[in-house]
């Protein structure tokens, strides 16, 4: 099948698999011990008064009902009221999502510029002691855990060598750009305001970093794999055999057969930092998708926790879509078909 | 001058592993002229494959040891730098591997590995190499050498691919083809095609060919001179017609003994009581 | 003994690392049984307050330290090392057994099966096990350790159905499962005394692997204040309430935290030393 077909095909899978996660997250959230209209409205409410929010909410009806409608809502842009903001919860999703959105991919470009050259680096001067240091540094990433680096990134550039920020997205003291996207650095920029820009920057390095180490690790581990696996193929050494030039070698007929499988990791990491996000974002008091989601969570909003759960599916979809594409242009096998 | 092509004199090779030291190759010796087609027959594990490695110079991990002398052309080999190598591979020795189509990188197609063949011949450009590429595969009875060229290995068939690599070997006209069990990946009914290609391009630019093989019938089919090894010792060296008509070493008769033939009632059975080849002394048959 | 000197031991020994890995988890592990008997102060671990001895820097007393009522850090983080180890293996204990068990029907069953389980195991795949747990215990009535193991569990399956589905789909077509359905062998029988066997490999030393990063998430959930409720010696726990009083005393956080890494690092160094022994890559 062609491009087309394949793309057509992955939106549709992708689609299906949304659906199958709302109906498990909505299932989930049905399944609760308590009542969420005797939770939202607190322990002086009146039996009416729960009578009438469980009318408002739907919660008498049955599960299919209740799902249907929720669907409905979904589509029309509804996503019901926060209980714990007291706002729709649309709002509260445009107003915290773009905080974390700059943040992942603030830690996906880390790992992709710091994982993947330390992983090739292993992997061609194996053994060396290049090879040795950065199997420790990616070691060390893999078994720490992002709040731990979270904090020792804290204690070293906030308390013991002041020079970088540590909490919120920017200077207090300094005006935010006009909101376009809502993603400070493009914002700024947009605006021609370097000084804004500069100062976004700073303060998206240690969270960044203390999001992308344990992914950095995994995918420079998985590179040096790759590559020697790759290493190890016959095809390499016929290129060998044929004196391809060892720099040709090492950047192209061997990158480009083992970046394959570490595309795919690459899209299982972004997930992975999702997850790290909210641990992050609770240290370095980061007014993103992830703290809200771990109040919401603590406060059981019910609207509010099916809201973040999808948003963060949805996004985790649609990189798994976009990875799935990179490795499409790199295999020729998927597409050709003579 | 002489006229030796290749001369391997007393070569030695082990390897230190864990078991202790494993000796590939003990001592033998090994003479190709201009143009010879010479086949060293051995059974897997004999050291056959690794000879072609260390003729190319791709053996040079630690635990690796290796003695004795290689010359190509009147030039040591053994010892080479790999700079010095670069200029010798694909361009005055070339290598077939068994399976051709895992020989070619799968993700590339097959106009751009052609390119870095050519470039062993001397600088070429991008459309030159494709020129020269499809007019070398005209000669190969592929006749639609353009789509060959655009395509993908893994849309070749293995008898395809097979000649691609071999018009890749032959294309910088080497004076040595390393020939490493070239039909053993292929059908029977290709098998005999593929030999007989090596045969005429090598024919035309008086290429020597060393083959490596486990397989009788090839030796018989393809080779002048032949090597009978076993266990890392060459235990009988003659013209094709010596070694197949008297057989002076009792290992070259059970390989004989191996090849199928159509009147055959019993099959050869191996025999636990087999005296130790490697302890027979070699057989050489008279010039 | 005689394990120590064959080849299994010396592929495994031959990165030294791994060796230390083994050294780090059995020590971990020792002292985790040993825990009352080995520790200085194991009253501390319960209701116990000393005013006077609070927020103690690391001294030869306190090894780690006390904390802010006055408990002996040290005695704590082995003893959350019980917490920690015991999270790791129910929460196997309960996913493994799961998801092998649908990676085998899945890759053997038959095509409507494997359709259906491998959907429902995708859609799980599709959620990060974080996100996920979290979402399980945030709706849970009061966090606390048996619900935290619960929604680890749940997000853990998932990745052992697809490990045995691979290696079940490739072992399917080998000469001896033909052998044995012609001989009238059950599916069952094929499932787990057949296939089964197959997996072993890579399965030991993902469980291995598994181990460590249980803990890590584990532990990342208490950090967010949903693990073992005070005053249970929880690690995260006990990094989350010292985060707060950053960088004066700073041992509050950064023991435990390192605690954690050690555990996480012991078992991923083992298991590295597996992969190299076994030849698998999980």
């Amino acid at each position: 099948m062609n491009t087309l077909q394949y793309f057509l095909r992955r939106i549709f899978v992708s689609i299906i698999v949304f659906f199958g996660v709302s109906i498990v997250i909505f299932c989930l959230a049905r399944l609760i011990p308590g009542d969420p209209a005797r939770i939202a409205l607190g322990p002086f409410a009146t039996d009416e008064m729960v009578e009438q929010l469980r009318e408002t909410l739907h919660l008498n009806e049955s599960i299919f009902i209740q799902y249907g409608i929720f669907i409905e809502k979904l589509f029309q842009g509804d996503l019901g009221i926060s209980t714990y903001t007291k706002r729709p919860v649309l709002v509260d999703i445009v107003s915290y999502f773009p905080a974390t959105f700059e943040l992942v991919l603030m830690s996906g470009l880390l790992m992709i510029l710091i994982g993947m050259p330390l992983g090739i680096l292993s992997g061609k001067f194996k053994n060396s002691i290049i090879d040795n240091v950065a199997r420790l540094i990616s070691l060390l990433g893999v078994v720490t855990p992002s709040f731990l680096w979270a904090i020792i990134l804290m204690l070293i550039f906030a308390f013991w060598f002041p020079i970088l920020p540590v909490s919120e997205r920017m200077n207090e003291a300094l005006d935010p750009p006009t909101l376009v996207t809502g993603l400070l650095l493009v914002d700024s920029l947009l605006e021609g305001n370097f000084k804004v820009f500069g100062d976004a920057f700073l303060h998206l390095i240690l969270p960044g970093l203390a999001i992308a180490l344990p992914a950095i690790g995994n995918v420079a581990r998985l590179t040096r794999t790759n590559l020697s696996d790759v290493y190890e193929k016959q095809y390499i050494e016929f290129a060998k055999s044929y004196s391809f030039s060892e720099y040709r070698i090492a950047t192209k007929y061997a990158l480009k057969p083992a970046s394959i499988p570490t595309v795919t990791i690459i899209g299982l990491d972004f997930a992975f930092m999702l997850g790290n996000a909210f641990l992050v974002e609770t240290v370095f008091v980061w007014p993103g998708m992830a703290k809200y989601g771990v109040e919401v969570i603590l406060a059981k909003d019910l609207n509010g926790i099916i809201a973040t759960a999808l948003v963060i599916t949805t996004f985790f979809l649609i990189i798994n879509m976009i990875v799935d594409f990179v490795v499409l242009l790199l295999n020729p096998r998927i597409t050709t078909k003579d | 001058m002489s006229n030796k092509l290749l001369s391997i004199k007393n070569l030695e090779l082990s390897f230190k592993m864990y078991e202790g030291t494993l000796n590939v190759l003990k001592k033998i010796n090994l003479e190709l002229e201009k143009g010879e087609k010479v086949a060293l027959v051995g059974e897997s594990g004999s050291g056959k494959s690794v000879t072609t490695k260390l003729i190319l110079g791709l053996l040079n991990q630690k635990n690796v040891f290796k003695n004795g002398n290689i010359i190509f052309k009147d030039r040591e080999l053994i010892n080479l730098s790999q700079r010095e190598f670069k200029k010798i591979r694909g361009n005055n020795i070339s290598i077939i591997f068994q399976d051709p189509i895992a020989a070619l990188n799968p993700v590339f197609k097959i106009k751009e590995q052609f390119f870095e063949v050519n470039c062993n011949g001397g600088k070429i450009s991008k459309k030159d190499s494709f020129d020269k590429a499809c007019e070398a595969l005209l000669k190969v009875s592929i006749r639609d050498p353009e789509r060959v060229m655009e395509s993908y290995p893994f849309q070749l068939s293995g008898g395809m691919a097979q000649r691609v690599v071999i018009t890749m070997a032959m294309i910088n006209n080497p004076d040595l083809l390393l020939a490493d069990e070239p039909s053993t990946a292929l059908d029977v009914t290709v098998q005999n095609q593929a030999l007989d290609l090596m045969d005429d391009l090598t024919k035309v630019t008086n290429t020597a060919v060393l083959l490596i093989t486990h397989n009788m019938g090839v030796v018989r089919r393809f080779a002048e001179k032949v090597y009978v090894i076993y266990r890392g010792v060459i235990v009988e060296e003659g013209t094709k017609s010596q070694v197949f008509k008297n057989p002076g070493h009792p290992y070259t008769e059970a390989l004989l003994q191996s090849i199928p033939k159509l009147n055959g009632t019993s099959i050869p059975i191996h025999n636990d009581n087999a005296p130790n080849y490697a302890e027979i002394p070699k057989f050489t048959h008279p010039k | 003994m005689n394990f120590f000197k064959s080849k299994y031991f010396y592929k495994f020994s031959r990165n030294p690392l791994s060796v230390v890995g083994l050294v780090i988890v059995t020590t971990i592990v020792i002292l985790a049984i040993f825990a009352p008997f080995i520790t200085p102060f194991p009253e501390h671990v319960g209701p116990f307050t000393d005013f006077a001895n609070k927020s103690k820097p690391p001294s030869s007393t306190y090894i780690f330290g006390t904390d802010k009522i006055g408990r002996d850090i040290f005695t704590r983080v082995i003893f959350g090392y019980r917490i920690s180890l015991t999270l790791g293996i129910v929460v196997l204990a309960i996913a493994v057994p799961i998801g092998v068990t649908m990676g085998l029907c899945a890759g053997y069953v038959g095509k409507k099966t494997e359709m259906i389980l491998m959907r429902i195991t995708d859609v799980f795949l599709a959620i990060p096990a974080l996100v996920l747990a979290l979402s399980i215990i945030g709706l849970l009535d009061r966090p606390n350790l048996f619900y935290t193991m619960i929604a680890v569990s749940m997000a853990w399956w998932p990745w052992y159905t697809r490990l045995i589905y691979n290696i079940t789909r490739s072992v399917k077509t080998e000469g001896y499962i033909a052998a044995a359905e012609i001989m009238g062998a059950s599916k069952m029988h094929i499932m787990f005394r057949e296939i089964l066997p197959n997996c072993l490999p890579s399965l030991l030393t993902k469980i291995t692997l598994d181990l460590g990063f249980v803990i890590l998430v584990g532990s990342s959930l208490s950090f967010l204040g949903l693990g073992a409720q005070p005053p249970t010696p929880d690690l995260g726990t006990m990094v989350a309430k010292g985060a707060s009083v950053l960088p004066d005393t700073w041992w509050f956080s950064l023991f435990p935290g390192f605690a954690i890494l050690i555990v996480v690092l012991g078992f991923n160094l083992v298991g590295d030393g597996l992969k190299d022994m076994f030849d698998v890559d999980v």
